[in-house]
């Protein structure tokens, strides 16, 4: 065993005390440096063994006090992090070299990041898909495990999809502009919250099919429960055709299978909307009716074509063909070369994907072709079906109705002075382009048709219609924006940016008011206590069909 | 070659060099040496020590330029080459000649080594290496000497238990490709020791495929290059560097003169070693009995220091003389030549180790890389496709259907049951493997590893988060692809979400950034120095006498 002769042990020591060693510089050396400048004072023969021990005994502690002293002032790191951290540094048994890229340097740089992968994260992992190991039956095919089996892949699944964020901040300034995604993604959550829209808005393309059917009954179970949910992921994962709607998920719009970090449903977008316990109820119903339904009706097309004897399966563009149409039906459309931007987006307009999915929806039958262009030009004609039967029939029970396009009550039946869309949000969109056909446009309050485009002082063009429809969808944030440039609001009251009590009213009415909740005010209000009408109202707003009131 | 030495001798031509005045003497160079500080133990050494000396000359002047021009394309530390012969080579052999001899109590005397001496060696075996590479041939060594006595001990078993096997392995072919009888001696215990490990790690260094790329730089020919590559990776390093000194010189690698002057004289006085050392250990019992002696002194501990050892070269280079009449550096140079015209690896160490005297013309030998040859040592079969071809011609003769290839077919259990041991008994190794750090031992698989490793992490969750993070090798992404195949290995699950937290920061490319602005904070963290005196006062107590 090395030591050092008290002759060089004297020697070290007063050369540090009189300053002719330097630790600071010392410390900053390669081996090599350090070597041949510790020879100086205690010899060429025992540098190599004082400088190892050195290493090994003082560097490696000053290394570690410097690392964990970095740990803790790094802001916005969580204490599971910072602790795996320290754990990791104080079990560090060499020191490294600074100038050097070291792998453990890099390592503990990793977690502080957030990129690494835990070892608690990595146990649970690793537990997991043992246990899925055991109860995987070999002599039988993946698609006939057991729902044992299923049930630990689906939590094996979520584990990953919860530890996997979607984005990761490492700087001040995307962190600050995550932040204000996560904000607008709240508030605009908050304004479509406490309602089950999703069958009579996005869903609606799909009334009384079987899907629609199934999925609506399950909707209230899965607001419920977060375990219903987790049933659904393992029917989903357990199908037969789950591979083959795994492979479009994206394409579909499933929020939810497999393990990947998933993308999220336009309403709920955003990591604080998940920590509010007030919508989680609210989410897991638009989430799970959404999911369920698109699921289910991209698995039974799947199997109706198959059984029909026209084979779909390993037709990859076929399939992806089906699983867009499905999409946009369902109102998740495809924002092209605008996805990668679509978190930007998400932020200036309400939704971005649905109002994509509108055209779609009227583009795709044209476009689209074999299983997806008959799936298409169905859930179109049953969309118009419904709403021309529904319009119909109210109609001929004495209710005023719309049925003129260029009106913006169009596809709208009137309950008291409150006009209520049964088009699944699709005639605003029909209206828009009926208008810039014909150039004309209908007052929804009066009645009465203007010529657009006509050229005289003061009169509305086709341009401002569509900046009007563009305007009108902005996110609520932006709508804010908007406001205040045009000095008033959307039902016409005045808008200024100052310390006043309309203000402050109006910003809690456009930031934290859900919309549904609006909508039975105001056809409470206009109803004059009615209460059949109010509850036929407030049951259209609550299931997704938009309620106008004008006052 | 002789020619550039004349010239020399002629113009007289003054030049600076490093080395010590044993080797000035009789020398055409005049030394200009500037004033220096008194010398260290190290310089005292290399002064009295030429051929390690000079080596370090050839490393600076010859091979590191020409590994320089290669570095560009070739990431392994090359360099090594020059730096670990002479220093190593002969503790192999010596060491060697002991464990056949079945010196079952080498092991502690190895224990034992005085402390300096290892450092010696030590440096020895690091000279020339730099940085990152200094680093990992330190580790290798410490790692080597941690597990000697163990491995010694085994080793000198084995060899009680084996000595004809592993005499026949001197007295055949040296041929430590051979897994079966690498297994005795060659990898066994190369691994193990030290001073062996560092021949190892030297043979490890120049594959095949690197060899090649070396080739493709225009400084080595490719078959110059694939040369060096199967001589390195033969038994004795020192026949390596030796030829490899031969192909530098050859190769007019720097067309400096000079330098090749120098390295003229390194090859040919380091032939003493070369032959001295296989052929006597070989043949001649005389030459034994004194290594034997010697290391009787080593172990009675009347030698402590390794420059004595540098005694029993000019006894062997004494008894080269009387034995062939011809001197050293006559007769390496005839064998050297032999031996390069010949590009048969097995004939240049039959002619080196003095087994023959004459080359048989080899037939054409084409290489291919190491990791496209057939591994295996189960029953030997002729190559189908071969077989196929030779069919096609008439008039075959039974010469010529003697010479349609032959494998030994693998034999799937024994090979998954050798990986399954590797992977338990040496875990950090098994992970250089899959790095690309190191090559799997011969005639093994990587995909063996691979899967050892995998059954391995499918209960140990610290080692699937290590493979999972090996993203960014080549084996990482194959890794990735076979994970694929068994939707219950965890490795597959922590490879892709490692994967996708990466994605979700932006991709390697902004990752790397923010590592590197984070490195930068976190080596001014730690330069401010968080030292007290407590912590100085402390340390230094703690290694003081």
């Amino acid at each position: 065993m090395f030591c050092l002769i008290k002759k060089y042990s004297d020697e070290f020591k007063n050369a540090l005390v009189s300053g002719k060693i330097n630790p600071d510089e010392l410390i900053k050396m390669d081996t090599p440096s350090r070597e041949k400048y510790l020879s100086q004072f205690v010899g060429d023969f025992n540098a190599k063994n004082v400088n190892s021990l050195f290493e090994s005994k003082l560097l490696l502690k000053n290394q570690q006090k410097g690392i964990i002293s970095w740990a803790n002032s790094v802001a916005g790191l969580n204490q599971s992090s910072k602790q795996d951290i320290i754990d990791t540094v104080t079990k560090l048994d060499r020191a490294f070299n600074p100038k050097e890229g070291d792998t453990i340097l890099n390592g503990i740089i990793e977690k502080r990041l957030g990129v690494s992968v835990t070892t608690d994260e990595a146990k649970t992992i690793t537990e997991l898909s043992n246990a899925a190991k055991e109860l995987f039956n070999p002599s039988k095919n993946i698609r006939e495990q057991s729902r044992e089996y299923w049930t630990v892949r689906q939590k094996l699944n979520e584990y990953i999809r919860s530890k996997t964020p979607s984005s990761i901040s490492p700087t001040f300034i995307k962190q600050v502009g995550h932040v204000s995604e996560d904000v607008v993604g709240a508030q605009r959550a908050f304004k479509t919250a406490f309602d089950l829209s999703a069958p009579l808005r996005q869903g609606r393309a799909y009334l009384g099919t079987k899907e629609w059917n199934n999925a609506f009954a399950r909707m209230f179970k899965y607001a419920k429960s977060p375990t219903a949910l987790a049933d659904l992921e393992v029917d989903m994962l357990a199908h037969k055709y789950s591979q083959e709607a795994l492979k479009n998920k994206h394409t579909l719009g499933l929020t939810m299978l497999g393990v990947k970090p998933n993308q999220q449903e336009e309403a709920f977008i955003g990591k604080l909307v998940s920590k509010i316990p007030a919508l989680k109820g609210s989410e897991r119903a638009y989430v799970g009716f959404l999911n369920d339904l698109r699921f289910n009706r991209f698995v039974n097309q799947i199997e109706s074509i198959e059984k029909s004897g026209r084979s779909i399966l390993g037709n990859d563009k076929a399939l992806k063909d089906l699983a867009e149409v499905i999409a946009a039906s369902t109102g998740r459309g495809n924002l092209g070369k605008l996805e990668s931007a679509a978190p930007a987006l998400a932020q200036a307009i309400f939704s971005p994907r649905w109002i994509a999915s509108r055209f779609e929806m009227l583009t795709n039958p044209i476009f689209k072709s074999g299983p997806a262009r008959k799936e298409a030009a169905t859930s179109l004609a049953r969309l118009a079906g419904t709403s021309a039967a529904i319009i119909g029939a109210y109609k001929m029970a004495g209710g005023e109705v719309e049925i003129d396009p260029r009106s913006s009550n169009f596809g709208k039946i009137k309950v008291n002075s409150s006009w209520m869309d049964v088009t699944g949000g699709m005639a605003p969109y029909i209206s828009l382009i009926a208008r810039g056909l014909t150039l004309e446009t209908k007052s929804a309050t009066t009645g009465k048709l203007y010529k657009l485009n006509t050229g005289k002082f003061g009169s509305r063009t086709y341009f401002d219609t569509a900046t009007d429809f563009i305007t009108n969808r902005a996110s609520p944030v932006s709508s804010i924006v908007r406001d205040l440039f045009r000095g008033e609001s959307f039902d016409g009251k005045e808008v200024k940016l100052e310390f006043s009590k309309d203000f402050a009213e109006y910003l809690g009415d456009q930031l934290f008011i859900p919309l549904f909740a609006s909508d039975v005010i105001d056809a409470f209000e206009e109803s004059s206590g009615n209460l059949l009408e109010s509850a036929i109202l407030s049951g259209g707003s609550l299931f997704g069909a938009g309620v106008t009131t004008f006052k | 070659m002789a020619i550039f030495a004349d010239k020399y001798r002629k113009e007289k031509t003054p030049i600076s060099v490093s080395f010590g005045a044993k080797y000035r003497k009789g020398s055409p160079f005049q030394i200009q040496r500037p004033e220096t500080p008194p010398k260290t133990e190290y310089e005292k050494y290399r002064e009295e020590h030429p051929v390690i000396s000079a080596l370090g000359v050839v490393q600076e002047k010859v091979i590191t330029p020409v590994i320089e021009g290669a570095k560009e394309t070739v990431q392994h530390p090359i360099a090594t080459i020059g730096g670990i012969g002479v220093g190593a080579t002969e503790t192999v052999l010596g060491i060697t000649s002991n464990i056949l001899k079945g010196d079952a109590k080498l092991a502690e005397v190895i224990n034992k080594v005085p402390e300096p001496v290892t450092n010696f060696i030590t440096d020895q075996i690091t000279r020339g290496l730099v940085g990152e590479q200094k680093e990992l041939a330190n580790v290798f060594i410490k790692k080597g000497i941690e597990v000697a006595p163990d491995a010694l001990n085994k080793a000198s078993e084995y060899v009680q238990n084996n000595k004809e096997a592993i005499q026949e392995i001197f007295e055949a072919n040296m041929d430590v490709n051979d897994s079966k009888r690498a297994g005795a001696v060659g990898v066994f215990v190369g691994q193990q020791i030290p001073y062996i490990a560092a021949s190892a790690f030297t043979a490890g260094v120049v594959n095949p495929k690197t060899a090649s790329i070396l080739g493709s730089t225009g400084k080595l020919t490719l078959s110059q290059a694939s040369t060096i590559a199967k001589v390195v990776n033969s038994a004795s390093n020192v026949i390596g560097d030796t030829i490899l000194g031969q192909l530098v010189i050859d190769s007019d690698a720097t067309g400096d003169e000079r330098v090749k002057q120098l390295a003229l004289d390194i090859v040919t006085t380091g032939s003493i070693e070369a032959i001295g050392l296989t052929a006597n250990i070989i043949k001649n019992k005389s030459l034994t009995n004194k290594i034997s002696g010697f290391n009787a002194d080593v172990k009675s501990g009347k030698i402590d220091n390794i420059e004595t050892m540098s005694a029993v070269n000019d006894e062997i280079s004494k008894d080269i003389v009387s034995e062939t009449g011809k001197t050293p550096k006559e007769l390496l140079q005839e064998r050297i030549s032999m031996a390069v015209d010949s590009g048969d690896v097995n004939q240049i160490n039959d002619v080196l180790s003095g087994k023959v005297d004459t080359i048989i013309p080899s037939k054409n030998t084409i290489y291919v890389p190491e990791s496209q040859v057939p591994v295996g040592a189960g029953k030997t079969k002729k190559s189908k496709l071969a077989t196929r071809v030779y069919e096609g011609f008439e008039n075959l003769t039974d010469d010529h259907k003697s010479m349609i290839p032959e494998y030994n077919a693998m034999v799937k259990e024994d090979e998954m049951s050798w990986a399954r041991k590797f992977v338990s008994e040496n875990p950090d190794d098994a992970l250089k493997i899959l790095e690309g750090k190191k090559s799997p031992p011969s005639g093994h698989l990587y995909n063996s590893v691979y899967a050892a490793m995998s059954e391995t992490a499918q209960k140990n969750a610290d080692l699937g988060l290590k493979l999972s993070s090996l993203r960014s090798t080549r084996f990482g992404q194959e890794i990735s692809i076979l994970t694929e195949i068994d939707p219950h290995n965890p490795v597959r699950y922590l490879s892709q979400m490692s994967r996708d937290k990466i994605a979700a920061i932006g991709g390697k490319e902004v990752l790397e950034e923010n590592i590197s602005s984070e490195s930068k904070k976190v080596i001014r963290s730690i330069t401010k120095n968080n030292l007290v005196k407590t912590d100085w006062d402390a340390f230094i107590n703690s290694i003081s006498c």
